[in-house]
């Protein structure tokens, strides 16, 4: 069966135009078209997408409020906005709510794109458990101490950034928000201290004042006793990359995917069936939920599945190699965009 | 009794003693009287003397007391004939005219003042009846001695001195104010400056979101179309070669004659040839639109009014976007900007205007230059480290204009000042720019430019704005 996505916009002309625009993605899809949150929300009952594009400013229920019941409702499903607004309080209530922020106007390319790898990814991993990025939660004590170096008078951004590189919840957020259209223009990035850089103090002290730059809770809401903590694993890729190469875009990379990796893991336990491949394949779709790069995302979806036992050995080593092996493989910088 | 006995040759009578007795104690009395009198007087002469030479001293203290007042005062002031000559000046008015005592005997209130107002307009009385200066004031132009002037505010009472009509001329020297009014004004023109990108800014962001949506359609419309055409041709094609081949079987038949004929009347050969070029120009117009509504958007950055990164590469193609229309008629832009180039923290909207204001100031003076000939606009940009600023960003804008004078040099960066015809510049641009890099970024501008060669301005931001703050925290 086709995986049904959803395009939500008041504007008919906007919908008819991407219909017609999305014809040959109806061999791959099975599109539907709403023009109110309302509307939407009477075809998902019946019919649950597995994507969900809509618009922001719609009279009546508008994009936010329905991406916030849909994110309740189905979890599962790849959740984009796709606006021509620039309002950030608006804006700032689709965050954590959807994954991707596309500014219109938007390419076909791009947008079928952003559509289309989540949902292959997704596809092949068959993971009641990856709900959602929101899996992943952050320590209240570390949430009160970024807290507290926000509202400093004397603002310390690298303290900020550490802070924030030592949480996956918050370093995956950060990576989502610099890598897609919220607010402002989107940069290509694999580093958490860009993205920081990139978004600034006063967005993400706005965002944690309004709660929404992260969750706070129990420090894994997927498993308490985990396997190996996240930032330790990311530290050692990061360790094992600058031995393997000097490049800092790699360096960054490694930092980030052992992240995911570790996440994925967390996921993977969690459904009490951990293998590399289907942690490789978890970790390829965080990725594409954080609008990453693509060659990251290719990266993490190839490391090295067929080396599942070396890869439990000495992961961070193997994380490392077949990152560098998937980037050398792509010639082309980091950018999809 | 004896006075009957005047004429008489027979003398006088002697006096009794009691006679004599009595006219000496008559002349004592008489005397004591007179003595009693005298002292009276002189004491009383000097009770006089030593008032007098009291109120003389009180007089002479007030006297001092006054020229004291005169010469400490913060106001110079002039006492001036009835013909204009100078009578006597204060101490505040020998230094503020950068008078000589021996010399401004000979001058006249008209070397002082440019303007002199009418006698008419005159205060009549004393001055002591009006509240303040400003009341009756004049604002001109006052001439020092030494030929230097500056700007000077004064009033003039009529009175009467030894009977003969003076005038009291009270000056102050306004420099200091006209500076202040000049620095508010600057401030006053640079917020409505400021308002105005903010006004602009909000609307561009309004007006975008309106455009975006058409043009998200007719996008997608005409990808549409282009995509589909690109399909009918393939299929005209084919239903050509189709009819070849019918031809083949039957020349006769009337659908063929049919399909050429329409073929014809629709002039289908140019419909296919043209057609896919019509829908990709169209296509390669609507993204400009788009570059154009995104680049105003991102320009006027409404409502960043606090310190965040700067991609100074960005905002360079994005300020080149904008003002395309101002440059495009007159120079070629030439960028050598470094990839890689770290961000500074900094104001989006403000840096923008610096950039615009210094590409507009660029192709003023190509155009002055010479309104025949392209000139070429270079912007260029480089990662530096200097001790001052430490990591910071380097903006070269070079043009081929006609470069500035040493005296220009030096004054461009004061506010109001314009090298530009009436109504052409506010004089603003650059003063803003100096406040936005120096004052508000702390980083650094400069200008060279070598005879005869165009100018080239550069800017210096640090990367970090916090460094300072930090450093005082260590």
């Amino acid at each position: 069966m086709k995986p049904i996505v959803l395009f939500v916009d008041d504007e008919p002309n906007v919908l008819r135009a991407l219909r017609r625009m999305m014809r040959k993605q109806n061999d791959v899809w099975d599109m539907r078209f709403a023009e109110s949150g309302a509307e939407a929300l009477d075809i998902l009952v019946n019919t649950p997408a597995k994507a969900v594009v809509s618009d922001m400013r719609m009279p009546g229920m508008d994009g936010a409020e329905l991406l916030d019941v849909v994110s309740e409702a189905m979890p599962e499903t790849v959740r984009i906005v796709l606006s021509g607004e620039a309002d950030r309080t608006l804006t700032l209530r689709t965050i954590g709510k959807s994954h991707r922020f596309l500014p219109k106007p938007c390419s076909a390319e791009t947008l079928i794109a952003a559509i289309d790898i989540p949902l292959q990814l997704r596809t092949e991993l068959d993971l009641a458990g990856v709900d959602d990025l929101d899996s992943v939660w952050t320590p209240k004590e570390i949430h009160d101490v970024l807290a507290n170096e926000l509202h400093a008078e004397n603002l310390n951004l690298d303290a900020i950034i550490r802070l924030i590189e030592n949480d996956p919840a918050l370093s995956m957020q950060v990576l989502q928000l610099a890598n897609s259209a919220y607010f402002g223009p989107a940069i290509s990035t694999v580093s958490v201290d860009e993205a920081v850089r990139h978004l600034g103090a006063d967005l993400l002290r706005s965002l944690l004042d309004n709660q929404r730059l992260t969750r706070v809770g129990p420090p894994s809401r997927v498993n308490p006793d985990l396997p190996q903590p996240t930032s330790e694993l990311a530290k050692e890729c990061r360790q094992a990359m600058s031995e393997l190469d000097g490049d800092p875009t790699l360096i960054d990379a490694a930092y980030t995917s052992g992240l995911l990796w570790a996440v994925a893991g967390q996921i993977a336990h969690a459904k009490g069936e951990p293998c590399p491949t289907q942690q490789a394949q978890t970790a390829a779709y965080l990725a594409s939920l954080l609008s990453l790069p693509i060659e990251m995302v290719v990266a993490l979806r190839t490391l090295h599945p067929e080396h599942d036992a070396e890869i439990s050995g000495d992961p961070a080593h193997h994380i490392a190699a077949g990152l560098k092996d998937a980037m050398m493989r792509d010639h082309n910088p980091m950018s999809m965009h | 009794m004896c006075a009957f006995h005047i004429d008489d040759k027979t003398p006088k009578p002697r006096l009794s003693y009691e006679q004599l007795l009595r006219r000496f104690e008559r002349e004592t009395i008489a005397r004591i009287e007179a003595e009693q009198l005298l002292e009276t007087k002189s004491r009383e002469l000097h009770r006089t003397n030593l008032a007098l030479t009291k109120a003389a001293k009180v007089l002479e203290d007030h006297r001092r007391q006054l020229e004291t007042t005169l010469d400490q005062t913060l106001l110079a002031i002039l006492l001036v004939r009835k013909d204009g000559t100078i009578h006597h000046a204060n101490k505040l008015a020998m230094k503020t005219f950068r008078l000589n005592e021996d010399y401004f005997a000979g001058l006249h209130v008209t070397d002082l003042f440019e303007e002199i107002i009418p006698e008419s307009q005159w205060v009549k009385g004393d001055l002591s009846k009006v509240e303040s200066l400003r009341e009756i004031a004049v604002e001109t132009t006052g001439k020092r001695t030494d030929g230097t002037t500056f700007p000077v505010e004064y009033a003039v009472s009529r009175t009467k001195l030894k009977g003969q009509q003076v005038s009291v001329w009270v000056a102050r020297n306004i420099t200091d104010r006209k500076d202040a009014e000049k620095r508010r004004q600057s401030l006053e023109a640079e917020l409505r400056q400021a308002q105005k990108l903010e006004s602009l800014g909000t609307l561009a962001s309004g007006v975008a979101h309106e455009i975006n949506t058409p043009i998200q359609y007719i996008s997608d419309n005409v990808q549409f179309l282009k995509e589909s055409f690109q399909d009918l041709i393939k299929f005209v094609k084919t239903s050509q070669d189709v009819v070849e081949a019918l031809k083949k079987a039957d020349p006769q038949a009337p659908e063929i004659q049919t399909y050429r004929e329409q073929f014809k009347d629709l002039d289908l050969d140019f419909v296919l040839e043209e057609a896919p070029s019509a829908l990709s120009q169209s296509l390669h117009g609507l993204q400009q639109v788009a570059t154009i509504v995104k680049a105003i958007k991102e320009f006027s950055h409404p409502g960043s009014h606090k310190m965040s990164p700067v991609d100074i590469n960005r905002a360079i193609t994005t300020t080149l976007a904008v003002s395309r229309n101002q440059w495009k008629y007159a120079c070629d832009v030439s960028l050598l900007l470094e990839d890689n180039l770290p961000s500074v923290m900094g104001l989006a909207g403000d840096i923008n205007q610096v950039l615009l204001n210094l590409i507009v100031n660029a192709v003023d003076a190509i155009v002055e230059k010479d309104p025949q000939e392209r000139g070429v606009v270079t912007l260029q940009t480089q990662k530096i480290h200097t001790d001052e600023l430490g990591d910071a960003v380097e903006i070269r804008v070079t043009d081929t204009g006609t470069g500035i004078a040493p005296d220009v040099a030096s004054r461009m960066f004061d506010p109001f000042f314009t090298t530009k015809a009436v109504g052409k510049g506010t004089g603003q641009g650059l003063a803003i720019t100096y406040n936005i890099i120096c004052t508000k970024h702390g980083g650094s501008i400069e200008c060279q430019s070598p005879p005869g060669e165009g100018a080239t301005f550069i800017l210096r931001l640090p990367c970090q704005q916090e460094r300072s703050e930090k450093e005082v925290r260590e």
